[in-house]
Order: C-alpha cells, then sequence, then structure tokens
C-alpha cells in the first residue's frame, strides 16, 4: 500500500500528502490527465487495465488500492 | 496471413508544416498555470504548427512533393500514382487527390486517391502504395499524408487544443528489384469509434445551426460543440495499452524479427506519455522509440514522416528495419516494417 502510494503521487505529480482515505476526487489539480497517468502506472506496474466501470466505484486511494491488487 | 513485399523502395519522404505556432504556456490563464505545466511536462508538447486561414493540409503536401521533385530524385511526369491520407480533406466532393495532381503538374494517366484515415494512417497508405506498385500498375506513387486538424480542435478542450497541431508529408515510392522484405498488419475497432470522433458536420448529422453548433461543457469544464474534435482519452489510452503490443508482436512475427532486429520503432507521435509508456510495455529502449513533436504537437498522420524528417534527416545507412505504427481514430492500428537505409529524408520546411 505505501509503494503504491508514492508511485500514485509522483504518477499524479502532487505535493498534496497522500493517505490511503484521501478522497481521490478531492487532490488539487486532479483531472483528466491524472486519469491517464494513473492508468498507464497501474498497467505497466500492476499488469491491470482499469475500466471506466471500476473507476467510478473508486472514492479514496485505498479503493483504488484495492481495485488494482485484487 | 499477410503480404511480403520485395519489390517496393521507399525513396523519399518530404515534410512541411505551417510556421504559425501556438505557444502552449499562453494558454495558462484559459486552462489554470498549473494544469498546463502539468501537461506539457506529461506531453512534452510545448508548441502546436498551427495552419492559418485559408490554408489547408493539401498546401503542405504539394509543398512537400515539391521539395521531392526539386531534388532530382523523380519528375512530376513519372508519377502514375499519387494518394492523399487526410481526415481534413479540401472539399467534400471531388477528392483532394484530383487537385493535388493538377496542382503538382502529375499526368493524367495517375490513378488518384484519397483515403480518410487519422493517425494510423501513414502506414494504411504505406501498405496501399506497396501493393499498388508490387501489383505492377504504378512505378512511382506519390504518397501524401496530413492534417489540418486544429480547425476542428475545440478551443475551451485542453485535452485535444494541448496536444493536436498540423502538418503534413509526401513520402515516394518506387518499384524496385528484390528490395528488402516489407510487411504489415492492422486491428480495427469499429465499436469503439466515439472515443475519438468529430460527431457531426458530414451526413449523418449534418450541421444545424443551433443544434450541431452549440457548446456544451463535460465534467472536466472542457467545452465543446458536436463539430469538433472529441477525444475520451481513457477510452483511447485502453485500446492503445490493449492493442499495440499485440500488433507489434504480431508485425515482426511474420518476418521472424525479434524486438532487437528492429534499428527504429517510429511511432506514431501522439505525445511522450504514451511513447514512454509504450516503449516500457513492448519492451525497448526508449532511445529506440523517439518522440520529436515536442514544436509542433501530434499531428495525426503526418506524425510519423514528421519525426523521420525532424530527428533523421538525411541518409540512415542504420535505418534497415524500422518499425511504423500508427494507432488512433477507429479506432484503428496499423504496423509495418520497412527499409529506410536508402531513404532520402528532408528536413522539415516551414511555410
Amino acid at each position: 500500500m505505501e509503494n503504491f502510494i508514492k508511485k500514485f503521487a509522483e504518477t499524479i505529480d502532487t505535493e498534496a500528502e497522500i493517505t490511503p482515505e484521501t478522497k481521490i476526487a478531492d487532490i488539487p489539480d486532479w483531472d483528466s490527465l491524472s486519469v491517464i497517468s494513473v492508468l498507464t502506472m497501474v498497467n505497466l506496474e500492476y499488469d491491470k487495465t482499469l475500466r471506466r466501470a471500476e473507476l467510478q466505484e473508486v472514492v479514496t486511494v485505498r479503493d483504488l488500492y484495492e481495485i488494482v491488487t485484487q | 496471413m499477410g503480404k511480403i513485399f520485395t519489390g517496393v523502395k521507399i525513396s523519399a519522404i518530404a515534410t512541411a508544416l505551417p510556421k504559425e505556432k501556438l505557444v502552449l504556456s499562453t494558454l495558462g490563464e484559459k486552462f489554470g498555470a498549473e494544469a498546463v505545466r502539468k501537461i506539457i511536462k506529461s506531453t512534452q508538447i510545448s508548441e502546436l504548427s498551427v495552419t492559418p486561414d485559408g490554408k489547408t493540409s493539401a498546401d503542405y503536401c504539394v509543398e512537400a512533393a515539391r521539395k521531392i521533385f526539386s531534388s532530382g530524385i523523380v519528375e512530376p511526369a513519372e508519377i502514375d500514382g499519387i494518394i492523399f491520407v487526410t481526415e481534413t480533406p479540401n472539399y467534400i466532393l471531388p477528392h483532394t487527390s484530383a487537385e493535388m495532381q493538377a496542382v503538382l503538374g502529375v499526368p493524367n494517366h495517375a490513378l488518384a486517391l484519397d483515403i480518410n484515415y487519422g493517425c494510423a494512417g501513414y502506414v494504411y497508405g504505406l501498405f496501399v502504395a506497396s501493393l499498388l506498385i508490387e501489383s505492377g500498375y504504378c512505378r512511382n506513387v506519390l504518397f501524401c499524408a496530413g492534417d489540418s486538424i486544429t480547425k476542428k480542435v475545440s478551443t475551451e478542450d485542453k485535452a485535444t487544443r494541448m496536444v493536436l497541431g498540423d502538418g503534413s508529408s509526401a513520402t515516394l515510392l518506387t518499384a524496385a528489384k528484390n528490395s528488402a522484405p516489407s510487411i504489415f498488419a492492422f486491428h480495427t475497432e469499429g465499436e469503439n469509434l466515439d472515443r475519438l470522433v468529430i460527431p457531426a458536420g458530414a451526413f449523418k448529422t449534418p450541421h444545424k445551426p443551433g443544434v450541431t453548433d452549440v457548446w456544451s461543457y463535460d465534467e472536466n469544464g472542457n467545452g465543446h460543440t458536436l463539430e469538433d474534435v472529441h477525444m475520451d482519452g481513457m477510452g483511447v489510452m485502453n485500446f492503445v495499452m490493449k492493442s499495440v503490443r499485440a500488433l507489434v508482436a504480431e508485425t515482426l512475427g511474420a518476418l521472424d524479427l525479434s524486438l532487437d532486429a528492429i534499428d527504429l520503432f517510429a511511432m506514431h507521435q501522439a505525445n511522450a506519455l504514451i511513447l514512454k509508456y509504450l516503449a516500457r510495455k513492448i519492451g525497448v529502449d526508449e532511445a529506440k522509440m523517439p518522440f520529436g513533436a515536442q514544436k509542433t504537437g501530434n499531428t495525426t498522420c503526418a506524425s510519423i514522416p514528421l519525426m523521420l524528417s525532424t530527428l533523421y534527416a538525411g541518409k540512415n545507412e542504420n535505418l534497415r528495419r524500422v518499425l511504423a505504427c500508427g494507432f488512433g481514430t477507429g479506432l484503428a492500428c496499423a504496423a509495418g516494417v520497412v527499409d529506410l537505409h536508402e531513404t532520402e529524408i528532408f528536413p522539415p520546411l516551414e511555410i
């Protein structure tokens, strides 16, 4: 989880503090580029393709981590 | 499966661009300075070439073709086929290649053909030109590819406005004996065409004042009318992640080539983020999959020749096996292995 959060923060190029409970939509400057960047990071690092329907369910960073690693 | 060509060579590649530029850092006020900074950092695209009013991609293709003619490699009178790949033709009818035939002084007996194709279009054009030559019908095909897509990009949509630019190219393919084998492979997913589309303005949904030209804004604050390019970045990226590596593997497999046997991966220059991803996914060094569109933007069907023209001008003895791969509207992906080691590549003309 810690490793995932680190990669997540690097990928979206944010200096905001990210915890498992951070609501993704509340991250400053979270936008469509962030979505694409996270999509590619997850595909490369976790060999997982995220679907739109899955992402719509995601609220927190922990939710995302659980989808990625399930 | 697949056809191996051994009777065609790519003799010359030239490109031409509008000298007019849009410097993306100036869009900070419109889209937010921090968002603009991040997009430029990810895509590495800092400027776009933008076609001015009154000009179209065909004008720049003509200048690129003239560059090839003026070098003495071939004369217009020797051209017996002219292909124009574009999504931004001069007319609904006729095909723009007819106008190019006349403007360039290509003989009346030449075959003239437009192909409506986007980012995979350069590879399609190489394939069709190769077919025309290997069939024996043509000896010298002038293959032009270019778009003035910025005319269809919403100024209120940062996803496309920060990425898409204009560029044009001309490539000469010539009959040759015992050329190095080239092969092509294709993949189409028409069921996902709405991921990258201009929904209205042609015949299915014609222009209708007050309907197709009305602005609407999505959840990211990006605005469009139905007559602008709509891109679903996530949908396109999922397509790229799924299809490109598989098609590259299929193409190389057909010639029994390993990744190491390829001298250059000339990919569609979508943006640096996608190329970086593909280099890792396919498993090649980033240096073998270069990005050269920093000052032009993603120039759709012209992006592959423009990269070659920008980074490989001259003759390149080491470019014996080049994997060219385009992906985008359709959604479609096309890949081919070609030999460029005898190809005269001209630097881009800015006009």
